[in-house]
């Protein structure tokens, strides 16, 4: 495929909703515990760009806060994310950004699970199979080329 | 007999290269004394100069062309030149004398003696006998040299040689292949060709010249000779383009190169036909037109490269102009053109094409077409008439015709570069005047179009071709361009789909202020006026109307009374939100400080003032009076315009406004009242006008010393905060400029008295820093004295402790207008060293001689304030003997103290990382790691963010070499402070994971 052509040339942008949740007293209380949620979890993947265009995937609605499940006690991170139209090549991209994403901000006693919201992409099965391989997300990461991409789009999400 | 020892050890020494400047010195005193004659030289020398072997001639001839080179004007006598002449001439056919023969006649050319005659001898001899291309560079480079001072100093000499010097010159540059060489033969070439005919040979010179173009060469770093290819590349273009004469034989060359793939090539081959433009004869031009113009197309089509478009189109402009005929005088048949009867005219080679296009079923590159017609329409007056004439009927008629907008818009688009080539040459077509009511109706606004980001490009468009209408010398009546320019303040004002249309629209408008301020006064600012009148206004479309009124104001002098009164109008009227009305009073002040900042009237200002500030004072006055609510934002606003004006008011001026100013606030300021409340909300505006006073200005008081005394009582007296402050405010900016330092010292004690009986009140506190503030930054020690009061109460953990610490911002900080720079305030130089170099060492000694967490907690405090508001060059001095402390507050406390010295510490990694270099690895990072584990109860969630914020600077300001090795140790601690309990501590922590990950990526 030529790399300068666009999959989605005109993806609908969306205008982005601010939910920032406010800085109140208890969270200096140290005895209060703060346990992750899917606020948080949106919070780290909101600002990733897409790899196709200067948008994030919030602008896109690629994430969508209420297609994240976090369950704290159990260790458990669920992420569903739609493509922006049903044969975007991009969707592994876009899932292994999540995926480098959260393993660098969520701590390691995390599960996490990406998959692709259900019927959202015609290859929906390989592309969730290959992004909770962990031998395949490793290997691919030993590509360097796909790391700077992975990275490039992760350097609006620090 | 001395002199032949002198010439022998000469000679010798320069077989053998040693240093031979003493002798020559003994030469050039022996002769210019009279001791020795130059003849007598010439004899000594005489069995060298007429020696069989070349060497020994040439050592004989560098003798003697060395201590010619320096004999003083005078040792020279007239014979003796003479004769030199007729040696050296005879001499320059013997090869390996030639170097030093060159050098000694530069030096006798300086010789009044030496005379046209001779020149005409040496110059001869040069261009006959010597192969100057067979010479290293020094020698080419003299032979260059004399050439050019011989027709400096001797243009007659030079130009009665005639065709032989033509040719002979041109025989000495073939083939010159050195930069710095070939920079000083192209300059001669200019003169040559001012100085004799060359019209017998021009065709010879050319030929050796052309070969050089298009030069190019790389400038080695270090090189010492001062040329640049840019250099060359002139001093080229200026020798190809310095006689008509190379005009025919330069033009097809130099057209044929413009067809280059290299770009360079292609707009050095481009400008030098452009230089050629005004000294080749035009006829030349005309027969090569065609072939030029489809080359300058192509170019500008592609559009390749924004250079050679330029290139292209400046070409083609010059070249247009140079063709032209005279503007012909209307209704004069004689003044018509010879081309005008011509069945084709150098125009119709750009004409034809844009016909075509214009009336092709759709309009291919609207842009380039435009440009190119602007090109050659602004080359003359003659040529944009014709162009007009052209061109505009057709548009006019397919713009009739075609409803399609996109077409509509590529027409309107070339149309406007027509139109702009119209302004620019300052003239209105002939028939722009018959084609009026056509041109409007096509720029008027189509209300079938919808404002929405789709068809931006039209309305953009539009305004454009809308503002040149206006610009046309005389071509819209007074009612026309009223009607224009409001069509463009509308667009600016109305809600769009794209913002760009509105900030196009702006933007025409502020150039249109330049040249029709006054139409912008009556037509548009009463639009703008309105808009912000309206009821419901959003705060964005505020924001965008008022910037776009302040840079119309900045851009154009004469808008700026009207604007800023119609906005003081609209404020004072009262119907405006609260928060608009902060913002245009912010616009305000700002459009003044930029009007103070560019242009400095005295008697200006002040109508400024009573224009502009005293509304605005009366106005806020007003609200207070009738007890209306003010915010105290808007009361700053005010004040900080007050400040932008009044500051820059003489002083006599100030003096003049200060009086009605005391009569209404004085007795205010210094009542007894308790409440903030009524006219002592607005005294920050007084206290801003006092502070902005020069320090000549005399205050309207009967005595200084009981003024600021009576402001001291009522600052230590008065439960009013603002009224405290201002006070305050105003006796510091009064003892700060007071520049007779008994008469300072005097009222200091007049204040500090009041302090005895007073208590330990917060009000006392404060005194002590505003004081300390006024005498700090003008080096007076009584400041010191209120520092170490206030350090003293730190240390002593009295109850204000912490607001003494806090204070230090007050004495070290930023203030809209109490003693600072913009309100000439007295700032000595070295102030805030000072300042650092004595209070560090107190707070070094004073942390280390107290175990009260407290007080080593508000040491810190007022430690992080002194680093915060220290240039970097005084922190960088001592900073060694802060950092152990701050270091030892890490390791040793908990809480607010270990977060602030945290803090102090990431400061110092913020403005000066270089000092922290050495510590960096061994002892910061794992003080920072320690800080970020919840398991330790001194690291509390404000001490953990602190370690995070620190640790996660670290990788931004340290090369990688210096923290890479703490990198593995920083990401575990961080990986594990990514799981912390609290949220905020988390994100911290991954912002410092990413960072740290990415160390040395970059």
């Amino acid at each position: 495929m030529n790399i300068t052509q666009k999959v989605n040339d005109a993806p609908l942008v969306y205008e982005v909703v601010s939910k920032a949740r406010g800085v109140q007293l208890s969270d200096f209380d140290d005895g209060v515990d703060d346990p992750i949620d899917s606020e948080e979890v949106y919070e780290l993947i909101r600002n990733i760009n897409d790899p196709e265009h200067p948008l994030t995937l919030e602008q896109l609605h690629v994430t969508n806060r209420e297609h994240i499940y976090v369950d704290d006690g159990s260790n458990r991170v669920l992420i569903e994310f739609t493509p922006t139209i049903p044969h975007c090549s991009m969707a592994t991209l876009i899932g292994l950004c999540i995926r480098v994403r959260l393993l660098r901000s969520l701590p390691e006693r995390f599960k996490v699970d990406i998959k692709i919201r259900e019927g959202t992409h015609q290859s929906e099965t390989q592309v969730n199979k290959q992004l909770n391989d962990k031998e395949r997300v490793a290997a691919a990461l030993e590509n360097t080329y796909l790391l700077d991409v992975v990275n490039q789009c992760l350097a609006t999400a620090v | 007999m001395e002199v032949q020892r002198l010439v022998d050890a000469y000679i010798i020494g320069l077989g053998d290269n040693t240093d031979n400047a003493e002798l020559r010195a003994t030469l050039v005193t022996q002769i210019s004394g009279g001791d020795i004659s130059l003849l007598d030289l010439v004899q000594a020398l005489g069995e060298y100069l007429a020696s069989e072997e070349a060497s020994r001639r040439s050592k004989g001839v560098n003798v003697l062309s060395d201590v010619l080179a320096d004999l003083p004007e005078e040792a020279i006598p007239a014979i003796a030149t003479s004769k030199l002449v007729q040696f050296f001439s005879a001499r320059l056919a013997d090869a390996t004398c030639v170097p030093h023969i060159l050098t000694a006649v530069l030096a006798l050319m300086q010789q009044p003696s030496f005379t046209g005659k001779f020149t005409t001898d040496i110059l001869g001899a040069l261009l006959r006998e010597v192969h100057v291309q067979s010479f290293q560079y020094s020698t080419r480079r003299a032979a260059y040299q004399l050439v050019d001072l011989a027709i400096q100093r001797h243009p007659e000499a030079v130009a009665k040689m005639g065709d032989d010097f033509v040719l002979g010159y041109a025989q000495v540059l073939d083939g010159e292949k050195d930069p710095r060489a070939l920079m000083l033969a192209f300059q001669i070439i200019p003169k040559i060709a001012a100085l004799v005919d060359i019209k017998n040979n021009a065709e010879d010179l050319f030929e050796v010249l052309f070969c050089y173009f298009p030069i190019t060469f790389k400038h080695r770093e270090g090189d010492p000779s001062a040329i640049s290819p840019e250099l060359l590349k002139a001093a080229l273009r200026s020798a190809i383009t310095c006689s008509p004469y190379f005009g025919d034989l330069a033009i097809k060359p130099l057209i044929e190169k413009t067809t280059a793939a290299a770009s360079s090539v292609k707009v050095d081959a481009l400008e030098t036909l452009a230089a050629g433009a005004h000294v080749y004869a035009p006829e030349l031009f005309k027969a090569e037109m065609e072939v030029l113009v489809e080359q300058i197309r192509e170019d500008v089509m592609m559009a390749a490269d924004d250079a050679v478009v330029n290139a292209a189109l400046g070409t083609l402009e010059t070249i247009y102009g140079v063709l032209s005929p005279p503007t012909p005088v209307p209704n004069d048949p004689f003044s018509e053109d010879a081309n005008m009867g011509d069945s084709s005219t150098p125009l119709d080679y750009v004409l034809k094409e844009a016909v075509f296009q214009l009336t092709a079923d759709e309009v291919k590159n609207p842009e380039q077409i435009g440009k190119i017609l602007r090109a050659v329409a602004r080359s003359s007056t003659y040529n944009c008439s014709v162009v007009s004439d052209a061109v505009l009927p057709i548009i006019v008629e397919r713009m009739s015709s075609t409803e399609v907008l996109t077409l509509r818009r590529e027409l309107m688009d070339i149309l406007n570069y027509v139109l702009s080539a119209s302004c620019d040459v300052e003239r209105k077509a002939e028939c722009l005047e018959a084609d009026k009511m056509n041109l409007l109706s096509i720029y008027r606004p189509e209300t079938s179009v919808p404002l929405d980001k789709e068809y931006s490009f039209l309305h953009i468009v539009r305004l454009k071709g809308i503002t040149l209408l206006i610009l046309l010398p005389s071509f819209l009546n007074e009612n026309e361009a009223a009607i224009a320019l409001q069509t463009l303040g509308r667009a600016a004002i109305e809600r769009n789909e794209d913002e760009n249309v509105n900030k196009e629209a702006t933007h025409l408008l502020i150039q249109l202020a330049q040249s029709r301020p006054e139409q912008i006064n009556s037509s548009v600012l009463p639009l703008f006026l309105a808009a912000l009148n309206e009821d419901m206004i959003a705060a964005h479309k505020v924001a965008r109307l008022l910037n776009a009124l302040g840079s119309i104001s900045v851009a154009a002098q004469d808008t700026l009374v009207p604007v800023l009164r119609g906005l003081v109008t609209l404020v004072t009227a009262g119907r405006m939100a609260s928060s608009h009305c902060l913002a245009t009073i912010e616009t305000i002040r700002k459009v003044l400080e930029a009007a103070m900042a560019a242009n400095a009237n005295s008697e200006r200002n002040t109508e400024l003032f009573a224009a502009i500030v005293s509304p605005l004072t009366e106005w806020i006055d007003g609200l207070a009076s009738a007890n209306q609510e003010v915010p105290p934002k808007l009361v700053v606003e005010v004040a900080r315009a007050m400040v932008a004006l009044f500051s820059k008011l003489e002083a006599a001026a100030q003096k003049q406004l200060l009086k009605p100013m005391f009569a209404k606030y004085e007795a205010e300021l210094l009542s007894s009242k308790q409440s903030d409340d009524g006219i002592c909300l607005v005294l920050p505006v007084f206290s801003a006008a006092v502070c902005a006073c020069r320090p000549e200005t005399q205050l309207p008081v009967e005595s200084l010393d009981r003024f600021v005394s009576s402001l001291a009582v009522s600052a230590l007296s008065s439960g009013s905060r603002i009224r405290r402050d201002v006070c305050l405010e105003i006796m510091a900016s009064t003892l700060n400029k007071t520049k007779d330092t008994k008469q300072r010292s005097t009222l200091t004690q007049a204040v500090l008295q009041h302090t005895d009986g007073a208590g330990q009140g917060v009000s006392v506190v404060l005194l002590y820093q505003w004081v300390a503030r006024a005498l700090v930054s003008c080096n007076d020690k009584s400041g010191y004295d209120c520092v170490r009061w206030l350090l003293d109460q730190i240390k002593q953990a009295s109850p204000h402790a912490a607001i003494a610490a806090e204070g230090f911002n007050i004495i070290l900080g930023e203030h809209d207008w109490a003693v600072t720079p913009s309100t000439h305030g007295v700032f000595k130089v070295l102030a805030k060293q000072r300042f650092y170099s004595t209070v560090v060492p107190e707070l070094t000694t004073g942390f280390q001689s107290t175990n009260d967490d407290s007080v080593k907690s508000n040491l810190l405090v007022v430690l992080t304030n002194a680093v915060r508001h220290m240039p970097k060059s005084v922190l960088m001095n001592g900073i060694e003997n802060v950092v152990p402390l701050l270091l030892s507050a890490i390791r040793l406390t908990g809480g607010n103290l270990k977060a602030a010295s945290i803090r102090t510490i990431t400061l110092v990694v913020l403005e000066t990382p270089e000092t922290l270099r050495d510590e960096i690895t061994t002892s910061i990072i794992p003080l920072a790691i320690a800080s970020t584990t919840q398991s330790n109860a001194a690291n509390t969630v404000d001490v953990r963010q602190a370690a995070l914020g620190a640790l996660s600077l670290i990788p931004e300001k340290y090369p990688y070499p210096v923290v890479h090795t703490a990198r593995k140790d920083v990401l575990r601690a961080l990986a594990g402070a990514r799981d912390d309990r609290k949220r905020l501590v988390r994100q911290d922590a991954v912002k410092a994971y990413n960072k740290w990950l990415n160390l040395g990526e970059d």
